[in-house]
């Protein structure tokens, strides 16, 4: 009794951050210096981040869980 | 994407990761001390101190270095002179014989000169280095796991495999993931469970750094073929008029420093980096073969070769570069991650690291599921989609 997924919804990070990837390591390989680095550096490290702040996001308990259903049966 | 399809891309995976993904585990820790070898190197640098240069003060003699490499090892030939584009520091190079260039590069001996000073500051065997010889033996294991060619190409292979693997991986990805918000890990669940959402995390994070550094490191395993096939054919139709002459002999060689002079002459905005010597495979026997790197950051990486007259020391043409050579010398920084500065170097490493977490979560995922297959066979065939057992 789940919601449809929605299959853009489901890529829509993916693609963000593998674009993201893309970006960064051309910008260090073209850029001339200046802030192509900083550019670069900032772009590699925020798929990192992603993947971190998920990793290690505390677990919800069962009620959380519980409630997190019912809402999306109400949706 | 019906079952049938779904349990495709999964037999898929999971042999294309279960063949490639010991190899990969070694390459990816062989790899991670490789990114840093630079830094690594200057911090167990025990030689002295490089000289400073002082203002239009011409730089030392390459034509000594060469005579007192010779003085080394007598026996050997001098195959070619690198000019280290990063530091004031010379290597001379002296394989066994010209075959050994091809067949044993392993065995090539070297001599390290101060650019500026012209001074000895280590050669084979008794580096400044203390760090040399444990980035070597990471090296080897890295690029051939000492098999040389077969080892290249074995190790090109597991690189396409893992790309297969990566690309099954992504297909799979959708069916797996679908009713899970993004990146959500699944930690009151068995610890199977948790290790396939992380698995699933970090393989699609790393997705594209995955692709792009699996994909150079694949190219650059077929490099030696292909600078093998740039030598004979673009090389060879160029030197093709000196066929038949007697090459020739070492007494007779134009002075190192002659050629590099006149090839930064015909190309004031490339800097030489290597000197290949004549008779070199990688070469003419009628010339000196010089690599020369742009000055500015982009243009670094697209090299020009020239050809110098063996015993007149006068450039004799400038060679157009085929676009597989460019592919490998684009892909060299690609794979190696030194082109942004150490951050970039130590997010190389992150991602390296995410990388093996992936392959080792993967081999878990593996293992437990032979034997949850195994034993609970019987109720499998009842239980609805069970996606999870087919990872």
């Amino acid at each position: 009794m789940k919601t449809k997924p929605d299959p853009r919804r489901q890529w829509t990070w993916p693609i963000a951050l593998a674009a993201l990837t893309i970006v960064g390591l051309v910008a260090a390989l073209l850029g001339e210096g200046g802030l192509w680095w900083p550019a670069s550096w900032i772009a590699l490290s925020l798929p990192l981040v992603v993947a971190l702040r998920h990793a290690l996001r505390p677990a919800r308990s069962p009620d959380a869980r519980q409630a997190r259903a019912q809402r999306d049966h109400a949706a | 994407m019906t079952h049938r399809t779904i349990r495709i891309w999964a037999w898929v995976h999971k042999w294309t990761s279960l063949i490639c993904t010991l190899f990969l585990l070694m390459l990816c820790i062989t790899g991670l001390p490789l990114i840093f070898h630079h830094e690594i190197e200057d911090a167990f640098d025990n030689g002295p101190p490089f000289a400073t240069a002082a203002q239009d003060a011409p730089p030392a003699s390459l034509d000594a270095m060469v005579a007192k490499a010779r003085a080394i090892a007598p026996d050997h030939v001098v195959s070619g002179v690198y000019l280290n584009p990063d530091r004031p520091e010379v290597m001379v190079f002296m394989p066994p014989s010209w075959q050994a260039v091809v067949e044993r590069p392993f065995d090539t001996l070297f001599a390290t000169f101060d650019a500026v000073s012209g001074i000895e500051r280590g050669r084979t065997g008794s580096e400044p280095n203390q760090a040399a010889g444990f980035l070597d033996l990471m090296l080897r294991l890295h690029v051939d796991m000492f098999m040389l060619l077969p080892g290249q190409l074995f190790l090109g292979l597991m690189g396409l495999l893992f790309l297969a693997a990566i690309v099954s991986g992504v297909v799979l990805y959708g069916p797996f993931t679908r009713r899970l918000e993004f990146g959500a890990v699944r930690k009151t669940r068995s610890p199977r469970t948790k290790w396939l959402d992380l698995h699933n995390l970090l393989g699609i994070v790393t997705l594209a750094w995955a692709s792009v550094v699996g994909f150079t490191g694949a190219l650059n395993e077929l490099s030696l073929p292909l600078y093998q096939n740039y030598i004979a054919k673009d090389v060879g139709a160029v030197i093709a008029p000196w066929q038949g002459e007697e090459p020739p002999a070492p007494g007779r060689l134009a002075s190192v420093d002659t050629v590099v002079a006149n090839v930064s002459k015909a190309l004031p905005d490339m800097q030489v980096t290597f000197v290949s010597f004549p008779g070199n495979p990688f070469g003419s026997p009628h010339h000196y073969f010089v690599w020369t790197d742009g000055r500015s950051a982009l243009e670094s990486r697209l090299q020009t070769t020239v050809l110098v007259e063996a015993t007149t020391g006068e450039v004799s043409s400038i060679l157009p570069m085929p676009w597989y050579i460019r592919a490998i010398e684009v892909s060299r920084p690609l794979h190696f991650g030194d082109y942004g500065g150490l951050p970039l170097k130590i997010i190389w490493a992150l991602f390296d690291i995410a990388t093996i977490v992936v392959l080792g979560s993967g081999l878990y995922l593996w293992l437990k599921r032979s034997r949850s297959a195994t034993a609970a066979r019987p109720q499998a065939a009842a239980a609805a989609p069970a996606l999870e057992t087919l990872a």
